[in-house]
């Protein structure tokens, strides 16, 4: 794609950035020279009703901070503007957030490679930039096997090693749900589209049989559902569309604890998206993880070109068909990587990509339609796994995204230049999943209902997309916002909702278990708790500030008191995938960093922790605060 | 009177805001028949229309800031936002870990208590002025009230436009606890719906109390059994806001202020607009 010119914006970008505060700075050191300062920093992070997990881990570190002599504040901010200061304005010293984990490591590559610091969204916030790990992180992606394991190994042993961010812990997710209303899919999340489609609203018959619910939680490393062995055996599930009667009340119910869906359900935002579920049910891509393999999903079916390992032929499925009852062609699969890759289609000096798929649409050079119904897509060089990634990447309808092509003047929230399509609200979404969206009340509601023209909808299809025959199986899905994981729970005991989609933190999983008729269901990691550093302020630019503060997390506490105990702590981000390194060469790069202190207490060596930054090159003022050169 | 088991199938916010409305209605009927007295009111009898007339601008007042203050909360975070002042952690360094002092004392039956009178209490401490003094055969009271009450919501919400500050359940989960939500959840729901969580300096609970407090004790001669009453709840509203672990010391003693300086307004305004009259 148009690498030379991107680079150039990011040079551009950069020289800007510089600029002010390099004049700023230059000013200062007149004044004062060689004066080393005490020094002080914020967290950024979301309030407890938001992520009390999150919060806490702030406040933890925020403490031990203070025990080494840095004065260091916590700043509650809500998701959106969160997300703004970090992945828009790259305003913060440090934050505490959710890394949503990707299946294929490759997602580590948007997120560490130094190309990707200028830009906005969740490619390298931190302005890290090292070109050895580029040229690694490029190279695992075209690497197969044994071969891109090793490479991954070297690249987890250098993240280790250089803490442009530090993992925390990945907690299994944990949703509650009333088993006597619905039966849900076994080995995937609630809150997921395979376990939408696979919900059965469960027969009146079973709901006698209450008091068996019961609550467990899973300790097993395998992805698993938990009280499924209760759900399933005790209740006969019968899809919803077989009844003959009309059942208006036949609506699934949910929590959820992000308001942002409400007022925003553009599929290009960055600030007003995390995990993307919502609109996973709204929009269809090329293919779909289906239980942990890229399965056709919009295409009927997808073949390597003989010889040549980077060309995709894809064919669509027949009779496909948008929300508004327009047909969809392989234009619109050609429109929508053109469209992701430059929301401005050409019409302004600077492509202006779309941040939330910039690192999947990098793996496609070109996509073209070949016929009405056939999409040839050329990768770079990309091995086969890595560029499944890229068929995720949501099919938007040409005739709905053209107009916003255009710059828009309200992105003064946002910065630099950004097209219309990049900050609409889009709250009446034309998409061709198997849900469509009926309404929105802002900050209260999201509801859907199904869509009777999706490929799902028919029966008899093929092999391993039968079990999802016939499409979502209630009348209307509904999602209501709710203040926090507490009230959602006390939501779901008095039978006003069915489930939470929201993943509940430990006090309110235990709130939970006390209550009859609520079962809890975990499944496996989907995103890591980390600490980010902004790496385009002093100090974080050095690694050994970094590592020192790294020293400061004593993970085996964090997992007792903050998680739930069975949390995985977490020195990679690749902890939910099977590339964590083992042996020596590792062990001894995880244990250089190794808490400061009694490991497992939380409790600070303070003399030792002050050395280690000592050691690092910084100096303590006689009051004991830790000064930096400003 | 807000039991963590509710047996209500309907909406969850409807069937709170019964609890809490109920509870504020039963004090209000109880106190106007104990305190006003049935033969004030008959005194009352007749004179309404005039009253109504005389304190209606006063009363319009209020009426457009509350409409104001509906409108404003709408917006107001995203200015909030826009400008950017996070006073969140300036007030931590003020005040500490205060707030954790003061649920040190926390008990099963004090919860309950304070978490009535945060919720019911305050809406009755707020409503009964109204109530009392517009049988009351002065309407200056009545008049001061609508006034003291409008200053009250105008500076209270130019505050919460300005400064984005979190409480101190959002900052400190673990060591303050949110005593309210996480003991009847129910009615996160409901203030949820009233409240925006960005918006706790300064406390609004305290210095609406404190403006009915203080105006009670003006009127002592009239209902002397409400000086008492009012003086006592709405320390009994300050304390809860903190004892709950929404607000912080800093912002209670900010609604002290703004409760004290509202009536001081109301004061020289009503003086004035009889002065001219």
């Amino acid at each position: 794609m148009s690498s030379t010119r991107l680079s150039r914006r990011s040079v551009l970008a950069l020289a800007g950035a510089g600029l002010t505060s390099g004049c700023v700075r230059q000013l200062e050191s007149t004044v004062s020279r060689d004066e080393r300062t005490p020094f002080s920093l914020s967290i950024k992070t979301v309030p407890a009703d938001t992520d009390a997990t999150a919060t806490r881990l702030a406040r933890y570190l925020a403490t031990r901070l203070q025990t080494v002599g840095v004065a260091a504040t916590v700043v509650p901010m809500s998701r959106e503007e969160l997300l703004r200061d970090v992945l828009s304005n790259h305003d913060f010293d440090i934050y505490v957030s959710r890394l949503l984990l990707r299946r294929d490591p490759d997602f580590l590559r948007p997120l560490l490679h130094s190309r990707y610091g200028p830009g906005r969204g969740w490619q390298n916030p931190f302005g890290y930039g090292d070109l050895s790990l580029d040229s690694l992180l490029e190279r695992q992606r075209t690497e197969t096997g044994s071969v891109r394991a090793a490479t991954l190994a070297e690249i987890q042993r250098r993240v280790v090693e250089a803490q442009p961010f530090t993992p925390v812990a990945a907690p299994r997710p944990a949703q509650a749900t009333r088993p006597v209303r619905v039966d849900w899919p076994d080995g995937v999340g609630i809150h997921s589209l395979t376990g939408y489609l696979g919900a059965r609203a469960v027969t009146t018959t079973a709901t006698a049989s209450r008091t068996e619910s019961a609550v467990t939680s899973s300790s097993t490393p395998a992805p698993t559902s938990t009280s499924a062995t209760t759900s399933t055996s005790a209740t006969t599930s019968t899809p919803a569309t077989t009844t003959d009667e009309p059942a208006p009340e036949n609506e699934l119910r949910m929590t959820i604890g992000d308001s942002r869906p409400t007022e925003n359900l553009n599929p290009l935002s960055t600030p007003f998206r995390s995990d993307g579920t919502l609109l996973d049910l709204v929009y269809d891509s090329l293919g779909r993880p289906v239980y942990d393999r890229m399965r056709p999903w919009m295409a009927a079916s997808w073949e390597w070109a003989d010889g040549d390992e980077t060309t995709l032929s894809v064919r669509l499925r027949d009779d496909l068909a948008w929300h508004d009852g327009e047909p969809i062609t392989a234009a619109d699969v050609a429109f929508t990587f053109r469209f992701i890759s430059d929301t401005a289609l050409g019409s302004l000096d600077q492509p202006v990509p779309s941040p939330r798929y910039r690192g999947r649409a990098s793996l496609v050079e070109s996509v073209d339609a070949a016929s009405d119904r056939e999409v040839t897509i050329r990768f770079g060089d990309v091995s086969e796994p890595a560029a499944a990634r890229a068929l995720t990447i949501p099919v938007l309808p040409a005739h709905v995204w053209e107009p916003f092509a255009r710059p828009t003047s309200v992105s003064w929230l946002d910065g630099g230049t950004v097209t219309e399509a990049l900050v609409r609200n889009n709250l009446e979404p034309v998409g061709s999943g198997p849900l469509r969206v009926t309404g929105t009340t802002a900050r209260e509601s999201v509801s859907m209902e199904p869509f009777e023209d999706h490929f799902l909808a028919d029966d008899a299809l093929d092999g391993r997309l039968s079990r999802f025959d016939g499409g979502f199986s209630f009348d209307s899905l509904r999602f209501d916002v709710v203040p926090s994981d507490g009230a959602a729970v006390e939501l779901l005991a008095t039978d006003a909702v069915d489930a939470t989609a929201n993943s509940l933190s430990a006090d309110s999983r235990a709130a939970a278990a006390d209550e009859p008729g609520i079962s809890v269901r975990t499944s496996r990691p989907e995103w890591c708790y980390h600490v980010g550093y902004n790496h385009r302020r002093p100090p974080f630019m050095n690694p050994r500030f970094r590592r020192a503060v790294a020293r400061l997390v004593d993970r085996e506490f964090l997992v007792d008191s903050v998680f739930d105990g069975e949390t995985e702590p977490a020195s990679s981000p690749l902890v939910a995938t099977t590339y964590v390194p083992a042996g020596d060469a590792w062990d001894e790069a995880v244990s250089e960093l190794e808490f400061v202190g009694d490991s497992g207490t939380g409790t600070l060596d303070a003399e030792r922790a002050r050395s280690v930054f000592e050691d690092a090159g910084y100096a303590y003022s006689g009051d004991g605060d830790l000064l930096i050169q400003e | 009177m807000i039991s963590a088991q509710s047996s209500i199938g309907f909406s969850p916010l409807v069937a709170v805001l019964a609890r809490v409305l109920g509870g504020a209605a039963v004090a209000l009927a109880l106190a106007t028949l104990a305190i006003v007295g049935p033969s004030r009111l008959a005194a009352a009898y007749g004179s309404g229309r005039d009253r109504l007339h005389e304190a209606a601008p006063y009363l319009g007042l209020l009426a457009v800031v509350l409409l104001v203050n509906k409108v404003a909360r709408g917006v107001g975070p995203e200015v909030s936002w826009a400008l950017g002042w996070n006073a969140t952690g300036v007030i931590y360094a003020i005040e500490g870990n205060f707030v954790q002092h003061v649920q040190s004392l926390a008990t099963p039956a004090l919860t309950a208590v304070l978490s009535t009178v945060y919720l019911s209490g305050y809406v009755f401490l707020l409503t009964f002025p109204f109530v009392a003094y517009f049988v009351a055969a002065d309407e200056r009271p009545l008049k001061l009230t609508a006034v003291t009450y409008a200053a009250n919501y105008a500076i209270g919400l130019t505050c919460y436009v300005l400064f984005i500050s979190y409480g101190p359940r959002n900052l400190l989960p673990g060591q303050v606890e949110s005593l309210l939500y996480s003991t009847y959840p129910q009615t996160q729901i409901l203030t949820g719906e009233v409240n925006v969580n960005t918006n706790v300096f300064p406390s609004l609970h305290t210095s609406l109390s404190v403006s009915a407090a203080a105006i009670a004790i003006r009127t002592r001669e009239t209902y002397p059994v409400w000086a008492v009453v009012a003086s006592v709840l709405a320390a009994a509203v300050a304390f809860s806001t903190m004892y709950l672990g929404i607000h912080w010391g800093t912002d209670v003693v900010a609604g002290v202020v703004l409760g004290v300086g509202s009536v001081a307004f109301g004061d020289w305004l009503v003086g004035r607009q009889s002065a001219d009259a």
